[in-house]
Order: structure tokens, then sequence, then C-alpha cells
């Protein structure tokens, strides 16, 4: 039996973070970053191109065991909506995930997920009156 | 549906509209038995596991879970590789088929897909899905030809094209809880495909489709390829990856249409 852990890959046809990367390009990435750092790369759901539908993010993490790891490409892959975030947030917190993030090159457990998601948000503060909010 | 085109569609034409799918006996089984002796080659050479053609649905008692994504997605690569455009060949298992349903000026997806669904194999799972969700378009078809026997749970399951049709229009009404409790709940509504080897599965991926744990004893291993109309619409979104091009390859124009790619009238 492999001591081996897997990993859950997570993958979008959206544009995220002002990329738009294909599909087949993200898989490679993830299939490359198991076999680096010895996980068993678990196929990935993929998201609807519908605008702020996040389903398949969210029947990912519904479908993770407690502790378990998923990856994808980017934070900017999670959805801008922070109500949204918040309930993938709660879900992901309970579960204890971890989440793997090759562009930032990240490995972020559950607790520290939401700073990571709020620092990541900066990148689309505009010279405005409006406060920034961190109300999750 | 305008009826009366319909009425005058052969009888697979009208399968593919009324029950989402239908089943063929490949036409050129020689080849796919070639095929099949390829991958066992490829089992051979590249990962050292010796299982023979027939008995390639006890693949699993030689490969672990560990590494069959590392054999899936090699043999994936070799066959689309060593032959000059394997989409075309793979189209010669069902062409009559596909002009039957689709039409003579194809477009293709760009490579052919290749699935291993080992008993008790949870990181090979595709959950309920259309293939519309990620932007593909609604007027392909999916030619999908298993080098095993596929039945009951190591097969793919189907839903009814309007159940489908209904569960896709009210999508986001289903985004917290996702389509999973679909399968426990509309049990009438899907079937697990019946689809022995020597047999191809001509299917339309608008409606929702999967599978689930592989609970049988034996594995399923198929191939996959998405074909439509050359001049059907492709997605409009800028980012989308799902035109031609990126995601679909012209595949088989005709002469009237290179006249015409070629043809300039001074403006």
């Amino acid at each position: 039996m492999s001591d081996k852990l897997t990993l859950t890959g997570y993958v979008s046809v959206k544009e995220f973070g002002g990329y738009a990367l294909p599909v087949p390009i993200q898989n490679k990435l993830l299939k490359t970053y198991c076999n680096d750092n010895n996980f068993i790369y678990r196929l990935p759901m993929n998201e609807t191109c519908l605008h702020e539908n996040f389903m398949f993010l969210f029947s990912t993490i519904n479908m993770a065991s407690n502790n378990s790891n998923i990856g994808m490409c980017s934070i900017h892959m999670f959805p801008k909506n922070k109500s949204k975030f918040k309930l993938l947030l709660n879900k992901v917190i309970e579960k204890k995930l971890n989440f793997h993030f090759i562009f930032e090159n990240s490995v972020v457990p559950s607790i520290e997920l939401k700073d990571f998601y709020l620092s990541s948000r900066l990148r689309y503060l505009k010279n405005t009156n409006l406060e920034f909010s961190s109300d999750l | 549906m305008l009826q009366n085109f319909y009425q005058d569609f052969s009888e697979n034409s009208k399968r593919l509209i009324d029950d989402g799918y239908f089943i063929i006996d490949i036409e050129k089984i020689d080849k796919l038995i070639d095929v099949r002796e390829s991958f066992t080659n490829y089992l051979q050479e590249s990962h050292d596991i010796n299982v023979s053609s027939e008995n390639l649905d006890l693949l699993h008692e030689n490969l672990s879970v560990e590494n069959v994504n590392n054999v899936r997605y090699g043999f994936f690569q070799y066959i689309n590789s060593i032959s000059k455009d394997f989409t075309s060949d793979y189209l010669e298992f069902a062409k009559k088929s596909m002009f039957e349903v689709v039409g003579t000026e194809l477009a293709s997806s760009k490579m052919v897909n290749f699935s291993i669904q080992m008993p008790n194999d949870e990181s090979s799972i595709l959950p309920l899905h259309s293939d519309m969700f990620s932007g593909e378009s609604p007027f392909q078809v999916n030619l999908w030809v298993p080098l095993t026997d596929a039945k009951d749970t190591n097969s793919m399951f189907i839903f009814n094209p309007s159940f489908s049709q209904k569960i896709c229009s009210e999508l986001n009404d289903y985004e917290e809880d996702g389509l999973e409790r679909l399968m426990m709940e509309y049990k009438d509504e899907y079937i697990f495909l019946n689809v022995p080897f020597g047999k191809g599965l001509i299917f339309s991926p608008t409606c929702l489709h999967g599978n689930v744990l592989n609970t049988t004893k034996t594995s399923r291993l198929s191939f996959n390829c998405r074909y439509k109309n050359l001049f059907t619409p492709y997605h409009k979104s800028e980012e989308s990856e799902k035109k031609l091009g990126s995601f679909y390859k012209a595949l088989t124009p005709k002469a009237a249409t290179l006249i015409g790619l070629n043809f300039n009238l001074d403006e």
C-alpha cells in the first residue's frame, strides 16, 4: 500500500488573475507539481464557463476528505464575490483542507486561507474612496 | 423540434435526439484490435507490465492506483503521436454513423482522450457533468470506444436529454450543493451503458454524464473524441479555449470550402 498523499486538482476555463490558461496546460502543471512533490494526482473537476458560477469548486470541496489536499493554479481562481468566498471558506475550515497554489508557489492551510485570499485581492485595488473591506 | 426535418431522419439520428445516444458496430474492427495491441505493447515496453489483449479487463491486477494516471497519460500521448492524425484514424471506427448524424465536413477535438477505470479507483472518477459546462459546443457528439467490455459501474452513465436540459437550464440553483444528489434522487433518469468490445457509442455530451466508483471486478479502458460540423458555432467568449485552433481542428473540409477560403474579391 502506498503512503503517498493524494492531491485533488481543480481547473477552470475562466480567466483568473489576468490569465486564461487552457485546461490541458493547467492539468500538466498540476501533474508535474504532484510528481515533484510526491503526491498521487487525482483528476480535477473542470469549472463551468458560467460567469460567477463556482459549482465545481463547491463540489471539489464538498467531496474532499478531512485534512486532504487540493491543488489549483492560482488563488485568483476563487470567486471575487466575498460572500461566496465566505461560504467556501467555512467548508474549508471545517474540513481542515490544505490548498496548493502553483503560481503563488504556496501551500496554504485552511486557517491561513482567508488572509491569503484577502492579500490576493490587493491586486484589484484602485484609487478610490471606498475602504477595503475584510468583513469575512 | 423542427418536426419536418426530424421525420426524415435515420433511426440512429432519431435515437440520438430522443435518447441522447446510440450504439454501433465498429466499422473497422481489425484496426481496433491493432490499437488494443498497441496498448499492450506500450504497457510492456514503457511500464514492464505484461497483460494479454484479451485480459485487459484484469489490468488492475498488474497496475496500482498510484501509477494508473501515469500509464493513462503516457498512452494518451503515445497513441496520439504514432500516426499522422489519430483523430482521423479513430473516426474510421464510426465514419458512416458520424457522417449520418453530424455531417461530412467535420471538426474534431485535437486529441483522442484515453480513460482507465479500475475497480475501486477513486482517483479516476469523472463526476456528473455536461461538456457544455466548460464551453464546448452543443453541436458536437462524442465517439466513445472501449478496449474492454463496458457495463454496470465500470461503464459511463448518461441522463436522458429532456432531464439533462432541465437541469442545465437551472444550473445556478445547484451551485452550492452540486449535482451529485441527482444520482440518488433521479435513478430513473439515467442508465449505465452496456458497450462490449467491438461496439462504439455515439452520444450527445449535452446530456449529463460521467462515471462513478467502479465496483465491478473488471477494469474498463476506453477512448473518446468529439466531432462537430466544422461550420457550427464555437464558444463566443474571448478567453475560451474551446475554439477552432485551440480545442478543435478542421478534420474533413471539402473542396468548395477550400475554394471559398482562398478566394479574394477586390473591395
